[in-house]
């Protein structure tokens, strides 16, 4: 009896695990405007990157993402346009000379026109409140200023209450532009940084974000944040720590490019569409504010 | 808020106290007992008015000089005799002083009916003394009837008179019981087996019948384990789960892989009870097979239809799993040895006719198999590890007294995955060199999930009308990961012994009580109420790491280290669920039946509040004879929800509670469906349907459990709405019995945050489903049954785009690219079809019954992808489909004493 069975699993196994291939066809996209449109409250100004979508088989790179000839930016605020910007040297990149006067939380519209593609619209808010307040505990900085290994920094965030906040966090050093300049630069996404985020609320002790550096305060509104880094290694001792306010949309954006760049599409997950506020094509319109925090001596 | 479960609580009592006590005991008047055998009426009366000593006054002309009449009255009341002589005739009677005067009835007064009175009790079986679920009650003459309930009670009104109640129920032999009903009467009736063969039956519960209904959009469809055991299945082991996925509009998802998706809802909305106790995670193996044992239920019920108002839990449908009661007068024990699993089986009474218990167990030994195998190959490894999965039901049923009787049920199940390595690290490499570095690694790995749940019920007859089931309930599911890496000796010429340990946990556990009431107002009226508390404890989410150093903690998250151990802290959220029904069936008349009713649900989380009311309603219109019109429509809303990051049966998956972030799932279902019957042989059934789901949950797609912040930051909320066509046709008696299905539906998501907040098809929308399901039986020893579904494939998001990105850094806007499809569930996989078979050999002696079981699951070797894989090579690229499930063969040998 024992024996059949045996066999019979045997059988099983040996039929088991086939592959066979399924080809894919699927219906012919129409090429498309990508926007990403970022605002930065603090200096006034925005960084725009406007490019077309690629086919799955085409090589992807900035070259053959620019459009041909040169597409409409502007920026509306109730219906009366603020700015329009231009592009730079005929690159993928558009700006805005002047400050753009952004009134926090108001609400504006960006709109984007190219003759060979559709219209692409998006809406977004204005940061209402500043950065909110940091406090930083220089004391608990281990080993003090700036050594690579084990840097441990606790950040104390004063969260206001009953207002949805997005944070983003990230490091930066500081180097010596072709001017002489310092300037910072080698901005982290903490790849090779765990960061904790003490809660500090209800049953919620500890969270471990990882090597994510987007935050929401869904779970710790009004309350007070602990945030602290533990270092693996890291290339260089950072100088600085970026915090920043950003939208929701900014925030939604960068979650899911965040977890979509992390995903191998290689094994068996399948592909996430990327969030979009536009309403046709792909990108991002957001606004943050942002400070700078020297954690160096 | 309390406040308000107070001010429920008083309502249902004020209304429910006055109906139950609404038609109680019927008029007094005097008994007596007489003989009539063949009289005219004339002589009839005269014998009952000596009897009474009251005196008729009457014109014989009036008579009818046709009718003669036969009865035995025992203690009877007059006025029911005199009821049941005048009945049917144009008589009429009225007492005038010491007489009762019988003339002719006028054009528009009304007829004599005689009284009704209550006719209930239990049907159980005769050998075993289990009762049987679903019995048709019946009593031809006045075409009265019902079935019995979970428990194998039944009540009804019947207009009192000699009458010969019939009683019918799959595998027994149907019994005709002459009855005076002449007051109302209780009953314990035994059934005997009928010892026929087994055929492939899908019970009817409204009728109880040798019939099987699906397709329905009525009520339950009730599937026997003596179906489940029949039915070809994966490796031989018979699953409930599985069996209901031949159902219409009951689909498994991926394929072979046990969800339970119906009507196109998600697995998560469905309500899975095991004698009253809710299953969290009703899988082993990941889905492969279900915990339920076939040797340890008795039957498994579907209703994805008119859920009724004693549920409200879920959207989608409620699966009530009945655990088998053991043999109340004899022992009997029952073992099988299949290619995966070895059960046994034992049951019998602990006090003869009183009272009984069965215990079950079983477990997978595919790792005892193996494990010597992979030692021996393997020998310079100091590696090992295996799976296996084992469960354990016991029940104990006790008949306190004909009107009582109490069970109690136990289930737990577990399976678990470990992995363990050991060896020694050199450095240098060079057995030459002097060592800096030499150090033992102990590497372990652990993961286990588990389902405990425990059931205590007592049953109650009360009086002749109602019935009441009071009941205490628990359940546990967790799920642990525990990984650990030891390090001992030299270190860089330093003194090394640490131990790195990472942790995962996640739960759910529930404990509560109910009480359902079930009380017949009159042959027209039944009602069903009730009420429900549970408290809630979810564990969502708790993972950390430690990495200890001499006992000593370096870091740690949510974790506390002590002497060099890691333990949990785990995030716990309470929350209390609570809810009251009540359900009227109302028989307006031999056309129309109406079912109303009403569920009001309570859900409180951490001062967050949730209250709802819930209706729905059942209307059932008799066309023509053996031909109805069903129709109803419901509303539920769930407040627990099912976090699924993958499309398979992970046991990583979260349930967590509904709170101020996340809002409950409401879930609104229309149903219309005709019936047809032919010769109590062929049955047809078609229904149509459309569900509309708001605030539908799902985990972010781009999320995990283990990372980021917390679940409520990872669920996205969103619409859903189903819609399509079932059709069934049966065949249900002869040698050939089987079942013909056909499932012909659409399925549309919109979430904000996903594919730019437009509608996508559901992954699993497989928008034809076709079935044939059958047995046959060859001989009285030989049977051989099949099934052959073939269904479209299922959606899944392929890329066909890419863009690059910008990003606002420190120095500028940096590019990057993803790849994003157009759409989510853009590409459809190819058609999915299977035939299984099986054949089954049994040999029955007065001591034993044996049964060899051969089976062929996917006999003809279809490659139905369960996982793909994008492949890229040479510009090209194609999609890899990896089958597993390719044909299997299975043998299973099974005895019984």
């Amino acid at each position: 009896m024992v024996r059949l069975l045996f066999s019979c699993l045997l059988f099983s196994i040996l039929l088991s695990g086939c592959t066979e291939d399924i080809p894919i066809i699927l219906p012919e996209q129409e090429e498309q405007l990508g926007a990403y449109v970022y605002i930065n409250q603090t200096t006034d100004t925005a960084s725009i990157i406007i490019e077309r979508t690629l086919r799955f088989e085409e090589t992807l790179n900035e070259n053959n993402a620019k459009l041909e000839g040169s597409a409409s930016v502007s920026l509306f605020q109730n219906n009366e346009k603020v700015a329009d910007f231009e592009q730079r040297n005929a690159s993928i990149f558009y700006e805005h000379p002047d400050p753009l006067g952004i009134q926090a939380g108001e609400t504006y519209d960006i709109l984007i026109e190219h003759p060979d593609f559709e219209m692409m619209m998006a809406s977004e808010s204005a940061i209402k409140n500043p950065v909110s307040p940091i406090i930083i505990d220089k004391d608990s900085i281990i080993p003090p200023f700036g050594l690579a290994d084990n840097f441990d920094v606790i950040l104390k965030i004063e969260d206001q209450a009953n207002i949805r906040n997005y944070y983003q966090i990230g490091a930066a050093i500081e180097t010596l532009d072709q001017n002489g300049h310092l300037v910072k630069d080698q901005i982290t996404i903490f790849g090779n940084y765990i960061i904790m985020v003490d809660g500090v609320v209800s049953d919620l002790q500890f969270i471990t974000v990882g090597d994510d550096n987007f935050l929401s305060d869904e779970t710790f509104d009004g309350k007070e944040v602990i945030i602290f880094f533990q270092a693996g290694s890291f290339n260089f001792p950072p100088d600085f720590l970026i915090f920043r306010n950003i939208s929701e949309s900014f925030y939604n954006f960068m979650r899911f490019l965040d977890n979509d760049l992390d995903i191998d599409y290689g094994a068996f997950l399948e592909t996430i569409p990327v969030y979009s506020n536009f309403d046709m094509g792909f990108g991002v319109f957001a606004f943050f504010t942002e400070e700078s925090i020297i954690i160096t001596e | 808020m309390y406040i308000y479960h107070m001010k429920w609580w008083i309502v249902i009592l004020y209304t429910i106290i006055p109906i139950v006590l609404w038609g109680q005991d019927p008029i007094q008047n005097p008994k007596i007992s007489c003989q009539l055998d063949d009289l005219p009426l004339a002589d009839a009366l005269a014998v009952i008015s000596e009897k009474a000593n009251i005196e008729f006054s009457f014109n014989n002309n009036i008579l009818p000089a046709d009718r003669r009449y036969s009865y035995s009255f025992d203690q009877v009341a007059f006025h029911t005799i005199l009821n049941i002589l005048l009945r049917n005739t144009d008589l009429v009677y009225t007492e005038l002083n010491d007489y009762i005067i019988i003339k002719q009835r006028k054009a528009k007064e009304p007829r004599i009916e005689p009284e009704r009175y209550s006719l209930s009790g239990v049907v159980e079986d005769a050998i075993t003394g289990e009762r049987l679920i679903g019995t048709s009650v019946y009593i031809a003459g006045q075409n009265k009837g019902t079935y019995t309930n979970d428990n194998g009670y039944f009540s009804f009104y019947a207009f009192a008179d000699s009458v010969l109640l019939q009683l019918s129920y799959v595998g027994y032999k149907s019994q005709s019981i002459p009855i005076g009903l002449y007051e109302n009467k209780e009953l314990v009736i035994q059934l005997q087996p009928d010892g026929l063969l087994d055929s492939i039956i899908i019970v009817d519960k409204r009728y109880g019948e040798d019939i099987i209904v699906v397709a329905e959009s009525q009520g339950g469809t009730k599937v026997s384990a003596r179906m489940i055991n029949k039915m070809p299945s994966m490796l031989g082991e018979p699953d409930p789960v599985h069996t209901l996925g031949w159902l219409p509009g009951v689909q498994s998802g991926t394929s072979d892989l046990g969800n339970l998706l119906v009507r196109n809802n998600e697995n998560g909305h469905n309500l899975i009870l095991l004698d009253g106790a809710q299953i969290y995670n009703p899988n082993h193996l990941l889905g492969l097979y279900s915990i339920f044992n076939s040797s340890a239920i008795k039957d498994v019920e579907l209703i994805k239809g008119a859920i009724p108002a004693k549920y409200g839990e879920r959207i989608a449908s409620v699966v009530e799993v009945n655990g088998k009661e053991g043999d109340y007068n004899e022992f009997h024990a029952e073992g099988s040895l299949g290619m995966i699993v070895a059960k046994a089986m034992i049951e019998g009474p602990i006090k003869k006719g009183k009272s009984s218990y069965l215990l079950a167990g079983r477990r997978s030994h595919w790792d005892l198999i193996f494990r010597p195998l992979i030692n021996t190959l393997f020998q310079d490894s100091d590696a090992s590890g295996g799976y296996f999965f084992d469960d354990f039901n016991a029940k104990i049923t006790h008949k306190v007294t004909e009107r009582d009787d109490w069970s109690a049920t136990v289930y737990w199940g577990e399976d678990r995955f470990s992995y363990k390595e050991e060896r020694q690290e050199r450095l240098p490499e060079d057995p030459s060199l002097p060592p800096t570095s030499i150090y033992d690694i102990e590497n372990g790995t652990r993961v286990s999930w588990s389902n405990l749940a425990a059931s205590f019920k007592w049953n109650r007859r009360w009086q002749y009308n109602t019935y009441s089931t009071f009941s205490a309930f628990y359940s546990r599911y967790r799920f642990l990961v525990k990984a650990n890496s030891l390090q001992t000796g030299i270190l860089n010429n330093a003194p090394v012994n640490r131990n790195f340990e990472l942790l995962y946990f996640s739960g759910v556990q529930d404990l509560g009580g109910r009480v359902d009431f079930e009380t017949t107002l009159s042959d027209e009226l039944k009602i069903k109420y009730g009420a429900s508390a549970i408290w809630h404890l979810y564990q969502p989410q708790a993972s950390g790491t430690g990495f200890l150093t001499l006992n000593e903690t370096v870091f740690q998250t949510d974790i506390e280290a002590e002497e060099g151990e890691v333990e949990f802290a785990p995030l716990q959220i309470n929350a209390q669920e609570s809810g009251m029904y009540i359900d009227a069936i109302y028989n307006v008349n031999n056309t129309w039946e109406i079912q109303a009713g009403l569920h009001l649900a309570s859900f409180g989380n951490k001062g967050v509040f949730y209250a709802s009311a819930q209706p729905r309603i059942k209307v059932r219109y008799t066309v023509a004879q053996d031909m109805w019109l069903n129709f109803m429509t419901r509303t539920n809303q769930q407040y627990a929800h099912l976090l699924n990051n993958t499309q398979y049966n992970l046991p990583t998956d979260l349930w967590v509670p509904s709170n101020d972030k996340v809002r409950p799932q409401l879930g609104w279902q229309i149903a219309l469906g005709l019936e047809k019957r032919w010769k109590k042989k062929y049955i047809l059934q078609v229904d149509g349907y459309y569900q509309y789901i708001d605030q539908l949950s799902t985990l972010n797609p781009t999320e995990s459990f283990q990372q980021g912040l917390t679940w409520e930051d990872k669920i996205l909320q969103g619409i859903g709405f189903n819609y399509g066509v079932e059709m069934a046709f049966q065949k249900t008696q002869g040698r050939l019995t089987g079942l013909i299905s056909y499932h012909y539906s659409w399925a549309w998501r919109r979430f904000p945050l996903l594919n730019g907040g437009r509608n996508f098809p559901y992954r699993y929308n497989r928008r034809n489903v076709f079935s044939i399901l059958g047995q046959y039986q060859l001989s009285p020893k030989v049977s051989i049954s099949g099934g052959w579904t073939i269904s479209s494939g299922n959606f899944i998001s392929i890329l066909n785009r890419q863009i690059a990105f910008g990003y606002p850094s420190a120095t500028g806007t940096q590019t990057g690219s993803y790849e994003s499809d157009a759409s989510v569930n853009n590409f459809q996989v190819p058609t999915y079809h299977r035939l299984d078979l099986n054949i089954d050999f049994t040999k029955r002696t007065s001591t034993y019954t044996r049964k060899w079981s051969f089976g062929l699951f996917n006999a003809y070797n279809r490659r139905n992808p369960t996982f793909f894989v994008n492949n890229f090579s040479n510009g090209n690229r194609t999609l890899s489909g990896l089958t597993i499930f390719t044909i299997i063969p299975s043998i299973k040998y099974q005895i019984k004493f």
